[in-house]
């Protein structure tokens, strides 16, 4: 394993950029490598293939070459090697949560003159204020929303329950349609150990019910709203599949055996590329059930820091032509959500009331990421720490107190 | 009783039989020279080859243990000398505990393996129909590639979908789904079975060989001397396999010991860090948490661990003349 550490500078030596020295301008070949955990994933698989193509066609002389990811845990432990061995990839895509661990190591590029030439500073809203590390913007989001209450209609119908607009309703519901002996749940959530959904799901409970993880740049565990909240996700949990990773829980909601699950609006996409079709009417979206609507921008954009001339052009040109109001419209009528551009959706809120929801609720979204350097900078062990937390919360009767408690004495050991 | 007659060794001739003293000496020098040159020449691009593919890795490792401070990228290695990670290591209670949890898995895996896998060894020596489709039958968990393994066994033990689970509740074993890779009590047990049943095979197949080495008059000899099966096994069978026994157990064990392509998939290293061996600790402080230094210095005492392993096995064998 110590060797590992090594052969990762062996063995990633060189591999991309451009093929030549200097500019772009006289139509030098360049390769644009760009690791994407989403190329196989549908729907954004389809949005990626068109825009790459589009691209490929703008941009003759640059050739994109995806290499893809099973998940972004794993493409961020690949980065994680590559920048280490000085051979990062023409563009980074990744997930929020590893944001300011690479911001902070240098590896990003600022781009605040990059975007200034976009609509990004003027129209995209807060959450994509994430992105911004030592006061330069340092990626640019491609995912961002409300975090939806998904149910099953027929299932709710069954049971003779309404949709849930309190959580104590939502308590209610999923107790009413739980039936495990035939294989139904009440709310499908993820309980299987340092699954990356551990944060979003209880967060929306968090979150939605007045709490906050952080307080600055303190751990804020065992705060009542916290407790309290936890207290709630509990009891729903108490529904839940035992011990599932979220390809499970997809699974088992799409395929009509769950009641609810939270995800963000990306999720009605998948619903409709992998539902069985005769399951898909009965998946419907509604508002989280709490007070306080909570979101995120949970995947962005970066250019590395580590490259430069034509292969710098290229990444530039990738970066800009992403975040276009063309491409992101794109982005919306693909996969069924809005793109983190608001006026994305301009064109579909007409026919479609579901976009029209999504679209508002992401407009009021509170963030459930933190927001404090020092908490950012120590996320990925602060996350293994809370994950390991939320699983005994939802699977074991240990009081919610004592592991809270717990969670804060780790966290601020290591804050 | 059974007797073993010494093996006659090669022909020996006196040294220098029929030849001048001096010079037969000089040219066997000169030949003996000559054809080490040779061996090596034979051997240099082997030899680059290793180091190149492990030497120069493990020094960069021992380079990246020993430079201080925080980094994550290997070009800020330069300059300074520090045992800083060293010490965080062992002055870490975590390093303990993953040692603990390391040697739960090795012992865990292993003793059940080498079971199985010497039982199997045993029913595969006798002649039966279906025999040979069998033998290749019980070599295909050893085929199949770790991570395709957990995959199946992660819906094998699945608490809501799992076959166990269904199996389990229609014995009557248990009163409700358990949720095998979530509950901190049944998580190592859950990253164990896979691993015995991917190792197993490796046991069985080189004590078969090793058996079908043992002589079949051995056995008639202690038939006729009214032995018992146990005693045909300590006196005839075990003393036939076990160069080869102790030679699986120590590579079977490293194998184990560095084993990742089970518990990550499975489990991350948790719940609560209860499958989290040296291993899973060592990539999740290089690749998650970027702490370079302190992977490599955990990676470097991980090895070394592993090389008293194999020194102190390599002194049994040598002890028992194996």
């Amino acid at each position: 394993m110590s060797a590992s550490l090594a052969l990762a500078s062996c063995l990633t030596g060189g591999g991309s950029g451009s093929e030549g020295d200097g500019s772009n301008e006289g139509g030098e070949q360049v390769t644009l490598d760009f690791p994407n955990f989403q190329a196989n994933e549908a729907p954004f698989s389809q949005w990626w293939d068109e825009f790459i193509a589009a691209y490929e066609d703008a941009n003759p002389n640059v050739t994109v070459s995806v290499s893809s990811a099973p998940n972004s845990a794993a493409l961020a432990e690949t980065l994680t090697t590559r920048f280490a061995a000085d051979d990062p990839p023409s563009v980074v895509q990744q997930t929020t949560a590893n944001f300011a661990k690479f911001a902070d190591a240098g590896y990003f590029r600022p781009i605040d003159d990059l975007l200034a030439e976009t609509n990004v500073p003027d129209s995209w809203g807060p959450l994509q204020e994430t992105y911004t590390w030592n006061g330069e913007t340092q990626g640019v989001m491609t995912l961002a929303s409300g975090l939806i209450l998904y149910y099953n209609k027929d299932l709710l119908d069954q049971a003779g329950v309404e949709v849930p607009t309190t959580a104590e309703e939502l308590v209610a519901a999923a107790e009413a349609v739980y039936d495990p002996e035939n294989g139904i749940y009440g709310f499908v959530g993820v309980s299987a150990p340092q699954d990356t959904k551990l944060y979003n799901e209880p967060s929306a409970f968090v979150v939605g019910q007045g709490g906050q993880w952080y307080d600055g740049d303190a751990p804020n565990f065992t705060d009542a709203a916290v407790l309290d909240a936890l207290e709630i996700y509990r009891r729903v949990m108490a529904t839940a599949p035992p011990g599932i990773q979220h390809t499970q829980r997809n699974t088992i909601f799409q395929s009509g055996q769950g009641a609810f699950m939270i995800e963000n609006a990306n999720f009605a996409g998948a619903i409709r590329s992998e539902a069985p079709e005769d399951i898909q009417p009965s998946l419907q979206a509604a508002p989280v059930p709490f007070d306080i609507q909570p979101g995120l921008a949970s995947v962005f954009l970066a250019i590395p820091s580590g490259i430069e001339g034509a292969e710098l052009e290229a990444a530039e040109e990738f970066v800009t032509m992403a975040v276009s109001p063309e491409w992101q419209a794109r982005y919306a009528e693909i996969i069924g959500a809005p793109a983190p551009d608001p006026n994305s959706v301009a064109e579909l809120v007409a026919d479609d009331p579901q976009i029209e929801m999504f679209a508002e609720l992401g407009s009021e979204a509170i963030s459930v990421y933190p927001t404090s350097p020092a908490v950012l900078q120590n996320l990925p062990e602060l996350n293994k720490l809370m994950f390991d937390a939320m699983v005994e919360v939802s699977s074991t009767d240990r009081p919610v107190e004592e592991i809270m408690a717990d969670l804060q004495q780790a966290a601020e050991a290591l804050l | 009783m059974i007797d073993t007659q010494p093996t006659p060794g090669p022909a020996t001739t006196p040294q220098g039989q029929g030849e001048p003293p001096g010079r037969g000496r000089r040219s066997k020098a000169t030949l003996s020279r000559s054809n080490e040159r040779f061996a090596l020449a034979l051997l240099l691009p082997a030899l680059i080859f290793v180091a190149a593919l492990i030497a120069y890795p493990l020094f960069v490792a021992i380079q990246l243990s020993l430079t201080p401070g925080s980094f994550s990228a290997l070009r800020e290695t330069t300059g300074g000398v520090s045992l800083e990670h060293f010490v965080a290591v062992f002055s870490d209670r975590a390093t303990l505990d993953e040692l603990g949890r390391t040697a739960v898995y090795v012992v865990g895996t292993i003793v059940p393996a080498f079971a199985a896998g010497l039982m199997i060894a045993l029913l595969l020596r006798h002649r039966f129909a279906g025999r040979r489709w069998l033998r290749s039958l019980v070599l295909l968990p050893w085929a199949v590639p770790s991570v395709a393994a957990s995959a199946i066994f992660l819906w094998m033990l699945d608490g809501s979908l799992g076959i166990v689970n269904k199996v389990l509740s229609a014995l009557g074993l248990i009163d409700g789904p358990v949720a095998w890779y979530s509950s901190p009590d049944t998580a190592m047990a859950a990253v164990i079975v896979p691993t015995v049943w991917k190792q197993f095979p490796f046991f069985a197949m080189i004590l078969l060989a090793a058996l079908q080495t043992v002589p079949n008059d051995l056995y008639e000899s202690a038939k006729v001397d009214g032995a018992s099966r146990w005693r045909q096994f300590t006196t005839v069978t075990w003393p036939g396999i076990r160069g080869a026994a102790y030679a699986a157990l120590v590579i079977g064990t490293l194998g184990v010991y560095r084993e990742f392509d089970f518990i990550y998939p499975l489990t991350r290293g948790g719940p609560n860090d209860v499958t989290s061996t040296l291993a899973i600790s060592i990539y999740r402080e290089a690749f998650q948490f970027s702490n370079m230094g302190f992977a490599s210095a955990l990676g470097i005492v991980s090895t070394l661990l592993a090389a008293v392993f194999v020194i102190f096995g390599g002194r049994i064998m040598a002890r028992n003349n194996l």
